[in-house]
């Protein structure tokens, strides 16, 4: 809650051209938008420069902020755009640098209720994001890692808040079957 | 902490003794997120850069103030180019020539510059013509009477971000570069595609109408850009003066948003006065209408291929009852 209102506080300053309240956004916000860019782009470089892009078109529109509307989410959106752009049809080639998977470990005695104690399965979780279908993968991502909720995530992608439940539902229903599998070969 | 467990929205979506199985992938989920993180020094830097970028553009780097660049780039030559103090008053007049003379051939360059770049071409149909424009890039638009696109050279394809007022239809290639079309009250994103957009500001029923033929497009509002709609092919959205917020696409028979490009019209529901305005667009007469009440009265009419703008007033008259006459080269609706 505190950072929803910090936000709109932020909204209402910048609007009024307030440089420091500018500086506590981009101080604030600068990493989270970082990571998110860099989950697109790989390229620490390419994404500073969205990310400068992002920052200086938010000051040059800073007459039309509206805290009524996520200031968040509209950061998110500009990142995402900007990344999309940069990326083009490349988009789908995310899964390529994946590392390839560890060897298996040889200790399983392990049994469901702490297998999520286990290493591997955080790879493997890993891997199995990455490779759910894109938009799926982007509300569940937004959701779990950037903390961003319905309608916000809403307004980045560009579709409906229930839409947006359909994907992060159908990704959890996705990583859960692949949980299953990975459990039934643990133990086989 | 809120998000280290799923919102109930998602948990209800899921069978009750499935639900903690569920929460427990969400959270071991968290772990997965590969950081990428400045630390502070870099993050500090980059809000340095941020700043001097901000700064430049205040000093004229952005298009729409290029003539003030211009003018600035020039102060800034001559005042690099005094000369501190010299003892060699000779050479220091030279000196200041050679500044001066300088100055002058930036201050040209600055000035042709900037006219180049930033004074917006413009194509135009003028009243009474269609007009087709075609870009390098394959991108192509089709002017209706009295409408015009513009935009800028500044950049390689900088036709891509035009400003259209009045009706056209394009043809977009499909491309990664981004093509917008922004009108006075609207803003529509392209990604390859043929699309209708009408948007006469100064029009009686002024507003902007998109249709969709193919493809896909979105249509923002100019003041709320954060709320879009996207089109399917066979789609139609419109901004009012009602409405800031563009309206949910609804089907439309697309042959008749495109009537006027084979010489027809379309109106739905329009005022006479509309529908005045633009029989006068394409005509080139002038159509007056002696009352208030007449202007405002509404009509419905499509007209694939109508003869000329006489028939059209009779069709008209036909359909609302009311008179018409030439009034030396005008016609007069009573």
């Amino acid at each position: 809650m505190r950072a929803l209102t910090a936000y709109q506080d932020w909204a209402r300053k910048i609007r009024e051209s307030d440089e420091k309240a500018f500086q506590e956004l981009f101080m604030d916000s600068y990493n989270p938008l970082y990571g998110y860019a860099n989950s697109f782009v790989r390229d620490g470089e390419v994404a500073r420069d969205i990310l400068q892009d992002v920052y200086a078109h938010l000051w040059n529109i800073r007459d039309r902020l509206d805290d009524e509307k996520s200031l968040k989410a509209l950061l998110y959106r500009m990142t995402r755009n900007r990344c999309i752009n940069q990326i083009g049809a490349k988009k789908t080639s995310r899964i390529d640098d994946l590392p390839v998977s560890e060897q298996p470990v040889a200790d399983s005695e392990t049994d469901d209720e702490n297998d999520y104690e286990e290493p591997e399965l955080k790879q493997k979780l890993d891997e199995w994001i990455e490779t759910l279908p894109d938009r799926q993968r982007e509300a569940f991502e937004l959701s779990r890692f950037e903390g961003l909720d319905h309608h916000e995530i809403a307004a980045v992608m560009e579709c409906a808040p229930r839409t947006v439940n359909n994907h992060i539902v159908s990704a959890l229903h996705t990583l859960r079957n692949h949980l299953e599998q990975w459990r039934n070969s643990q133990t086989t | 902490m809120k998000r280290n467990l799923p919102d109930n929205t998602i948990l209800d979506a899921f069978p009750e003794n499935e639900r903690e199985e569920v929460a427990r992938l969400w959270q071991k989920a968290g772990d997965t997120r590969r950081s990428a993180a400045l630390d502070k020094e870099a993050l500090e830097a980059e809000w340095l850069r941020l700043q001097h970028r901000l700064t430049d553009t205040e000093k004229g780097g952005s298009m729409d103030t290029g003539k003030d660049q211009a003018g600035r780039a020039a102060t800034g030559k001559t005042s690099a180019g005094a000369p501190t103090g010299s003892a060699k008053k000779q050479r220091a007049r030279i000196h200041r020539l050679y500044f001066a003379v300088a100055a002058a051939a930036a201050l040209f360059l600055a000035v042709f510059a900037g006219w180049y770049y930033f004074v917006p071409v413009t194509v135009e149909a003028p009243r009474g013509q269609y007009l087709t424009h075609e870009w390098h890039d394959g991108s192509r638009v089709e002017l209706n009477s009295g409408s015009s696109v513009t935009w800028t050279r500044a950049g390689s394809n900088s036709h891509r971000s035009l400003r259209l007022e009045g009706e056209a239809y394009f043809t977009i290639p499909e491309s990664d570069e981004p093509f917008v079309v922004e009108t006075y009250n609207a803003k529509v994103r392209v990604y390859g595609t043929r699309f209708n957009l009408r948007s006469w500001s100064t029009d009686p029923d002024a507003r902007t109408e998109l249709t969709l033929v193919n493809g896909s497009v979105s249509l923002t509002s100019a003041f709320e850009p954060d709320d879009s709609v996207f089109l399917q092919p066979g789609q139609w959205s419109q901004i009012d003066q009602t409405t800031v917020r563009p309206t949910p696409p609804s089907e439309v028979d697309t042959l008749r948003a495109l009537a006027w490009r084979e010489q027809g019209f379309f109106f739905s529901a329009s005022s006479i006065k509309q529908v005045a305005t633009e029989l006068e667009r394409r005509f080139l007469t002038e159509i007056e209408i002696e009352n208030e009440s007449l202007a405002a009265r509404r009509i419905s009419l499509y007209l694939p291929s109508p003869d000329n703008v006489e028939s059209i007033i009779e069709s008209i008259c036909h359909l609302i009852e009311c008179r018409y006459d030439w009034s030396d080269d005008r016609i007069v609706l009573y």
